[in-house]
């Protein structure tokens, strides 16, 4: 795995929690990172969830993935309203 | 007599019905969880909104999905259920269980969770309704060690499920069982892995009847079908005569109208080239008709029920397929359909829909599947299929 990738996806997440946004789908992780082939970026994030340094978030329906120490602080703030459209599960 | 907590709820309990209210209370006699779930129910009935925050707690080790996460908003209220998960587990294909393993889940539901269970949900999985944060890994460790295993939630492949097939069905056209079993086997990583824009649902149906709605639930519906003609046996056709108007309730209801009957012969005939294999005619006749003997599958495509956009029914792909382990063909065409909508795919959208956004044409080529007549997106709907134009034959312009 290339430590390069694996800095590269921590910087989307930390980028995006700057401007307020802790959740990304997997594919916003993707497009951001035109540089790698998308199958070696999921390939890297789900061994970074495997690491702990990732962890998933779930409405049920959709699976969203933030950075594990973020989902720690942010795991029991579930959402009052799931997102417009959203289904519950 | 104390006063009832519950008065709206208590209304739910009159009558002669089975009531929810009824079975929360005798569990809410064993776990607080189920007595402060029809109390906050209560509140919500009374004010009119509901009190439950969803997501977050996605599952137990190594695991994306399976668990959805629900918490109650007026914990003060309602210790009870502060937390109040679901797990999903993965149900034995065509539902079939010892009574020794309906046990085994009671008792470990029991220690770990409110007691409340949906058997089965409409994702088909057990579904075992409000457990805590803390119990989910110690519940889920047992189950496990009993041989059960999550289901599918999230953007993940949902757990695959099939008819009850040829363990209890005359009419099966596969093995609809083995099928699922071996499929949900081998997309294990697909299934507790959530990696896709959403969602995608793979069901059998070992005949027309379709008995698990595959083609307007599944985004994959592999349905069993026949491809010579109808089996029939002339005297139990003529056994029908007495007890049946043939006539009207079997030939005239045919939708492709391929049946004729001779009343004074009492003589059944089937233009099986017309036949639709809607299975009208078996469903009626079981004793005298029964589908062929070349049997297989035909799979479709793009079934879903109305979330972000309306439902969509699944709509023909491949025609007709022998179904033999290890199903290789399905597996092959699943792996592809699942790269060509993870690339594609905008989020939340299911494979069906981005079918619908780029065109069957893109699709197919992506495929790799020539286009057929049998594809027509609704049946005598839209007869047009988009050619590319490399592939229509250029006529030599006249003088
Ligand atoms: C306003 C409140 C709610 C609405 C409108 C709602 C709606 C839905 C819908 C539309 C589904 C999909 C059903 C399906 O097709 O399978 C569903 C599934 C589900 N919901 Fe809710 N829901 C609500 C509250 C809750 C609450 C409070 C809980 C638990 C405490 C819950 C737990 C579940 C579970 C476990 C499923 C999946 C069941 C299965 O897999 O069969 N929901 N809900
Ligand atoms: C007045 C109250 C309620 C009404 C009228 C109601 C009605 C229904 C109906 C009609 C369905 C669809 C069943 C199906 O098609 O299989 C359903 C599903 C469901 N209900 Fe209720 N329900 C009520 C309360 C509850 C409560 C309090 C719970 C949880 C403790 C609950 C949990 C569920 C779940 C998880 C499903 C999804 C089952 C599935 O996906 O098949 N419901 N409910
Ligand atoms: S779908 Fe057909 S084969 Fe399966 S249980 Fe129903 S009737 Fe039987
Ligand atoms: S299966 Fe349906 S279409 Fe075929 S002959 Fe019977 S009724 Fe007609």
């Amino acid at each position: 795995m290339s430590e390069e990738m694996r800095a590269a996806i921590l910087e989307v997440f930390q980028k995006n929690l700057k401007k307020g946004k802790k959740k990304l789908y997997i594919k916003e992780v993707v497009n951001e990172l035109p540089q790698f082939p998308r199958s070696e970026v999921k390939v890297c994030s789900q061994k970074m969830l495997d690491d702990g340094i990732l962890a998933y978030w779930s409405s049920g329906s959709t699976t969203y993935l933030m950075l594990k120490e973020e989902f720690e602080k942010y795991r029991h703030e579930a959402e009052d309203h799931p997102e417009e459209g959203e289904e519950k599960a | 007599m104390a006063q009832s907590e519950t008065p709206l709820l208590d209304e739910l309990e009159k009558g002669p019905w089975p009531s929810f209210v009824k079975d929360l209370k005798m569990a809410g006699q064993k776990k607080a969880m189920s007595r402060d779930l029809l109390r906050q129910l209560e509140l919500s009935y009374k004010e009119r909104i509901g009190h439950w925050k969803h997501g977050g707690i996605v599952g137990v080790k190594g695991y994306g999905g399976g668990v959805i996460g629900r918490y109650s908003d007026r914990p003060d209220l309602f210790p009870g259920v502060e937390h109040c998960h679901t797990m999903r587990i993965n149900m034995p294909t065509g539902w079939f269980y010892t009574t020794k393993a309906l046990r085994t889940i009671c008792d470990i539901w029991d220690k770990y969770g409110s007691g409340m269970t949906n058997f089965h949900g409409s994702t088909g999985d057990i579904i075992l309704l409000g457990t805590t944060t803390n119990n989910l890994q110690p519940c889920f460790d047992e189950l496990s060690e009993k041989g059960f295993d999550m289901g599918g939630s999230g953007s993940a492949l949902r757990t695959p499920s099939a008819c009850v097939g040829p363990a209890r069905c005359e009419w099966a056209c596969y093995d609809s069982l083995d099928a699922i079993n071996d499929i949900t086997h081998t997309f294990q990583m697909q299934l507790h892995r959530p990696m896709w824009p959403y969602k995608f649902k793979i069901k059998c149906s070992a005949c027309p009847n379709d008995c698990v709605a595959a083609i307007a639930r599944a985004d994959l519906s592999i349905i069993g079908t026949w491809r010579d003609n109808i089996q029939m046996d002339p005297g139990a056709v003529k056994e029908y005569a007495g007890k049946l108007d043939i006539q009207e309730e079997v030939v005239e209801l045919c939708p492709t109208r391929c049946m004729s009957w001779d009343e004074k012969k009492k003589e059944l005939k089937i233009n099986n080239k017309e036949c639709s294999r809607c299975m009208h005619c078996i469903n009626l006749m079981p004793k005298a008709l029964a589908p062929g003997k070349d049997k297989g599958a035909t799979i479709l495509i793009g079934g879903k029920a109305p979330i972000l956009k309306g439902a969509m029914i699944s709509w023909v792909l491949i025609p007709f397929l022998k179904m033999e382990k290890p199903y290789q063909p399905i597996k092959d065409l699943a792996l592809k359909i699942w790269d060509w909508w993870d690339e594609n795919g905008k989020m939340r959208e299911r494979v069906g829909e981005l079918i619908e956004r780029v065109g069957m044409r893109v699709f197919l080529k992506e495929m790799g599947i020539k286009p057929i007549p049998q594809m027509i997106r609704t049946p005598r709907a839209n007869p047009y299929f988009f050619w590319w134009p490399e592939e229509v034959p250029q006529k030599p312009k006249s003088a």
